[in-house]
């Protein structure tokens, strides 16, 4: 039986009063990869904040079918931010930036021991990335798309198979789109569970098993889950919010939860 | 130089103070507290006025007010931001005022004199001193081996930090504790009012011209212990105040390292600028 990674039940944010995200019930199962969509502002980052535990929030957030469990204690999922949360004080290199990675209070005695494998699977990941030639020079020095795979080697350094994505495309060129499109494909035949927030839909078709489309003003804030049917990828790349309306009347999606 | 046992004890205080406050120093400059230490200053103000009032000895009576206060100040902090930046202003001020006011009253019983803490006498470090600023000093460093990586990964992106378990809050007081100790340990070297130059002047000096964080500290590092040393050096030969002159020297060395700096990051872009011409040129024959 396939494992859900996560399980959320009438999950609800707040800021300062106003509704930021309602009544959103997802399953994530293992292996799979799921693309968040929806225009912006439509509560995509927040649903991952909030799962994530960063936010505050109502509802239910199951990780791995255990209730009693704190997904950070297994390690086994990673975040890729929209961006580098700011310019550093001191210089960080692109090296330390991924290693960055491997601090936890799990490795807090142990790290002394596995030096070397650690810098080895630093440099697998920089050369996954093709940054490896780039590795001394400050994180903050590398262009806007060179950051975004930056953190894309920081998420996978450590051999996390949950990899949370927060528009990891925008910004990178189309030849290393379609590498990091070609590696996203080889994590999940390996088994990783990918959620993608995105807006380039069209690099990351080959790959979506599962669309969760955010924007709704009813009763959920999910307007459409489930199968990647052009009909409905074709409706949401237009960023249209009327679209989207449009589509929770009158499409016939494979679920709408809570609709 | 070395034959007096007060110098000896005095180069003992500049080497240690000058190796771990840049260490703790380069957590604050990342973090953006650089002058977290300059207010912990403050607030061992009021321990070493205890300690007068008290009769006991100033340095630990210091190291408990000052990191009690790191820890409040914290906890402030990380509940609100802008509540925080007024909570740490009151906490600084007060913290001068109570040490000049507890001093006072103690001055009515016996001779007390604040300004050897102000501005640091370090011809006047006793030997207990010297066994607690070494023991302080190795705690510190201990603590900063092990928690060190988790500091950094914080203050890199503190919500990746956070989903690896890393506790926010429980490292920010951490930090701020470390800054605390440091004061402390830098109280009689250099003084309360300019212990925080000796924490962040060697980092600024040093990431100048360094592409990495161990880079960085181990630069900052470099610079501090010797102008500390040479600093000490200067106030026996030259009978001059060695805080001061540590702080003064750092600073000759940022500016120093700060043109450097801007001829390296010039050279460099003007190579950036010349591989792209080449580049051009290349393409369009």
């Amino acid at each position: 039986m396939t494992e859900t990674v996560l399980h959320t039940h009438a999950l609800q944010v707040q800021v300062d009063r106003a509704r930021v995200l309602h009544n959103v019930s997802v399953d994530i199962l293992a292996g799979t990869c799921t693309a968040l969509l929806g225009p912006n502002g439509s509560g995509k980052t927040t649903f991952l904040r909030a799962v994530l535990g960063l936010i505050p929030s109502d509802g239910d957030v199951v990780w791995f079918s255990r209730r009693e469990q704190d997904y950070r204690a297994t390690q086994r999922v990673a975040l890729v931010p929209q961006m580098l949360p700011g310019v550093n004080a001191v210089p960080v290199s692109v090296a330390e930036f991924v290693e960055s990675a491997f601090s936890s209070p799990s490795s807090r005695f142990t790290r002394w021991r596995n030096r070397e494998q650690r810098a080895a699977a630093r440099d697998a990941a920089l050369t996954r990335v093709d940054l490896v030639a780039k590795a001394h020079r400050t994180v903050d020095a590398l262009s806007g798309g060179e950051q975004r795979r930056a953190l894309f080697a920081r998420a996978t350094v450590t051999g996390a198979d949950v990899i949370l994505m927060d528009e990891p495309l925008a910004g990178v060129d189309v030849e290393h789109q379609e590498h990091l499109v070609g590696i996203l494909r080889t994590m999940l035949d390996a088994g990783a569970t990918l959620v993608v927030v995105a807006h380039e839909l069209d690099v990351l078709a080959s790959i979506v098993d599962h669309v969760v489309v955010f924007g709704g003003v009813g009763q959920s804030s999910i307007v459409y889950q489930g199968g990647p049917s052009p009909q409905v990828l074709s409706r949401h790349l237009k960023h249209e919010p009327h679209h989207l309306h449009e589509l929770q009347r009158h499409e016939q999606p494979t679920s709408i939860l809570e609709m | 130089m070395l034959a007096y046992d007060f110098m000896q004890r005095a180069l003992i205080a500049a080497l240690v103070v000058g190796f771990v406050a840049p260490v703790i120093g380069v957590h604050l400059v990342q973090r953006r507290l650089a002058l977290l230490g300059d207010g912990m200053g403050h607030v061992a103000l009021t321990g070493v006025g205890i300690s007068f009032l008290m009769g006991s000895s100033p340095m630990p009576t210091a190291l408990v007010v000052a990191v009690g206060g790191s820890l409040l100040v914290e906890l402030v902090r990380t509940r609100s931001r802008a509540a925080g930046d007024l909570a740490l202003a009151l906490l600084f001020y007060g913290g001068i005022a109570g040490g000049v006011m507890l001093s006072s009253f103690a001055a009515t019983r016996r001779p007390v004199s604040l300004t050897s803490y102000l501005f640091g006498a370090i011809s006047t470090v006793t030997r207990s001193d010297v066994k607690v600023l070494v023991a302080t000093a190795a705690v510190a460093l201990i603590l900063l081996a092990v928690f060190g990586p988790e500091l950094l990964s914080l203050s890199i992106d503190s919500d990746s930090a956070a989903i690896r378990g890393i506790r926010v809050r429980a490292m920010g007081m951490l930090l701020s504790a470390l800054a605390a100790v440091t004061v402390v340990i830098g109280m009689r070297t250099v003084g309360l009012l300019l212990v925080s130059a000796i924490m962040i002047v060697p980092v600024a000096a040093s990431q100048q011209v360094s592409r990495s964080f161990r880079g960085t500290m181990l630069g900052a590092v470099v610079v501090s212990v010797v102008c500390c040393v040479a600093g000490v050096t200067a106030g026996f030969y030259a009978s001059v105040p060695p805080g001061p002159a540590i702080v003064l020297l750092a600073l000759v060395v940022f500016a120093v390292t700060a043109v450097v700096g801007v001829r390296r990051r010039k050279g460099t872009a003007r190579n950036q600028v010349d591989r792209a011409a080449a580049a051009t040129v290349a393409g369009a024959t």
